[in-house]
């Protein structure tokens, strides 16, 4: 008997050290730590997007120009508490539009200057036929910045985070601001206050 | 009979287990004092060479992190301390199994939590290195994220003036004047708390904040106070250094024998300390072309640590006695029941009787700041194999109304970093 009730509590005590891996569906909301994460990320993106694609700057750049318009992403700066990816961030973004049809996206001025070094290097070593010539660049029409703020307000082991993330789309023509948004997060996070 | 054999059984094996466990806590915390005759590199790879138990690995990670930073490796750096920064997080929640074997073993046997003061300098490392690799808005992060930690934890250990300087800095070199300002202010008020004076970087930084701000009483009163001669030359660029001077010492033990009356008895427990403190060195100059920067001490880390020893005294001293005592009755408990199981578990009262010299013991005996104005140029740091100045020549460009920090340490000046 004290065998077999040795041999349980062996048991139970070592199931607690395995690692276990669990596939989730990317879409599904975890919280581990309370910081910013790819929930986070991905609702903020798509419901900033959906925002900017309803608002009335497309028809009237689409009813002037007679063509979709074409935007840039431009800085968009973490100043918040946390170190958060920028780039899934920024990738969810560009994608959302880019799906939408709605609007036509150009590199980043990043890309540009890979691109820009291959096409020299097209003019070096490529055959005329196959050559992509310079000069034949689409111009943006439009800048898209932003930032991401939060404000933490901390009591012994609780924290409440506010984030805001601000996005603006800027006319490369003339500086005008087309379109704000806007998308805040609130999180209380009670940190344990015992453990094992 | 065979009850008898088990318990001796077991204590013999309580004793070949305690050994072990006093190498590896030299392993965990010897590092200090492995760097002071040996290099940089020698010692990552000792630190490498031992993993460290899981209960010490915040300090391991701690000590690996600041290993590479001084080495140069701010990338690694800070994932060392990212992840150190994690583990501290876990173990700041109260565990309950480490209340009871501080109670009745020793206090080494619990997860490494660090001290207030480290978790703060933590952040300011981790700034630091992000600046060294040229990321402000990563910089940024840390400087928040030590204002958090040091609202959290109300301790005068964890008010840190250098993580409030640097915190203005990061904000001035992002152009965000009102939150810099605010850093320099709160930088200046903890020295003056201190009784500390305020390095003359810092003064001029408060008055250039000032006037840029258009405040134009305080720019006033900080004139006064400082005088003229702290306002930078007009057309000057600025080089700031930020120097990590020195390490500070590491947490010894000794065995010491105290009478407790209520068991009418001498007990043996581990006392911590530190050894003697140095005599500060007189402030060094960094060569500069033909300028010398005057480096003046931002945050004494080594009074900050015997600070927070001294200040941990009482509670460690309650928690020995009531363990001490509680060992000495089971002690007595056994010898009266079968003395040569009782001798043992004598000797392994006192063998585990142990004090955590645990510590992040590769920080900086000091920060230390200097700043000197130069005509916008270029100039180079000077090669001095001897004072451990940058094995080449380090190139810095100064342009007028900017300011080119450069991070260096004891060990090696090697990290310009230009916002």
């Amino acid at each position: 008997m004290k065998h077999w009730l040795t041999l349980l509590v062996t048991l139970v005590l070592t199931a607690g050290c395995t690692t276990q891996v669990t596939r989730v569906s990317p879409d599904e909301t975890i919280d581990l730590s309370g910081a910013w994460n790819d929930t986070d990320s991905r609702l903020v993106s798509q419901e900033m997007i959906d925002d900017a694609l309803s608002r009335p700057w497309i028809s009237q750049f689409q009813a002037q120009s007679g063509r979709a318009p074409t935007v840039l992403i431009g800085s968009l700066r973490n100043l918040s508490h946390e170190h958060i990816n920028i780039n899934t961030f920024v990738n969810d973004m560009e994608r959302a539009l880019i799906n939408s049809g709605r609007v036509v996206f150009v590199a980043s001025s990043t890309e540009r200057e890979q691109i820009r070094a291959e096409r020299t290097d097209q003019d070096l070593n490529a055959s005329e036929q196959t050559r992509s010539a310079a000069g034949n660049e689409i111009g943006a029409d439009y800048m898209l910045q932003g930032q991401i703020n939060t404000i933490v307000d901390v009591a012994s082991r609780d924290q409440v985070r506010y984030y805001q993330v601000d996005l603006t789309l800027i006319s490369l023509k003339d500086n005008r601001k087309v379109w704000l948004g806007q998308k805040k997060i609130k999180k209380l996070v009670a940190n344990s206050k015992l453990r094992y | 009979m065979i009850g008898k054999t088990l318990r001796a059984g077991g204590a013999l094996l309580l004793l070949l287990w305690l050994p072990g466990c006093a190498v590896q806590q030299w392993h965990s915390t010897g590092i200090g004092r492995y760097l002071e005759r040996h290099s940089l590199d020698e010692a990552l790879t000792e630190l490498d060479a031992h993993p460290p138990e899981r209960r010490d690995r915040a300090m391991y990670l701690l000590n690996r992190g600041m290993l590479q930073h001084l080495r140069g490796d701010y990338a690694a750096s800070n994932r060392d301390l990212e992840a150190a920064k994690a583990v501290l997080e876990r173990v700041q929640a109260l565990s309950l199994s480490e209340g009871l074997t501080a109670s009745t073993i020793n206090d080494t046997l619990g997860d490494y939590a660090g001290t207030p003061s480290e978790r703060v300098l933590l952040h300011l490392m981790m700034a630091l290195n992000y600046l060294a690799l040229h990321d402000l808005d990563g910089a940024r992060v840390e400087a928040l994220q030590a204002d958090l930690r040091m609202r959290e934890l109300p301790e005068a250990g964890a008010q840190l003036a250098s993580a409030r300087f640097i915190a203005g800095l990061v904000f001035e070199l992002n152009g965000e004047w009102s939150d810099a300002l605010i850093g320099y202010r709160k930088a200046a008020q903890r020295l003056a708390e201190q009784h500390q004076p305020v390095p003359q970087p810092l003064q001029r930084r408060l008055l250039n904040a000032t006037r840029r701000l258009g405040l134009e009483d305080e720019y006033q009163q900080y004139l006064t106070r400082f005088g003229a001669q702290a306002e930078p030359p007009p057309g000057s660029g600025e080089l700031l250094v930020l120097y990590l001077n020195g390490k500070v010492p590491s947490l010894q033990q000794r065995m010491i024998s105290v009478f407790v009356p209520s068991l009418n008895h001498a007990v043996t427990i581990a006392q911590l300390y530190y050894p003697p403190r140095r005599v500060p060195a007189p402030g060094a100059r960094l060569p500069i072309g033909p300028h010398a920067v005057p480096l003046e001490r931002l945050e004494d880390l080594d009074r900050l640590a015997r600070n927070a020893l001294d200040a941990g005294q009482a509670r460690r001293t309650a928690l020995t006695l009531a363990r001490v005592t509680a060992k000495h009755a089971l002690v007595k408990n056994t010898r009266q029941k079968d003395p040569l199981l009782g001798m043992l578990a004598d000797l392994a009262a006192i063998l585990t009787e142990a004090a955590d010299t645990r510590s992040w013991n590769l920080l900086p005996a000091s920060i230390q700041i200097g700043s000197v104005s130069l005509a916008p140029g270029h100039y180079a740091l000077p090669v001095d194999a001897a004072a451990k100045v940058a094995p080449e020549p380090l190139q810095v460009n100064i342009r007028a109304g900017t300011t080119q920090l450069l991070i260096g340490n004891s060990y090696r000046i090697a990290a310009h970093a230009a916002p």
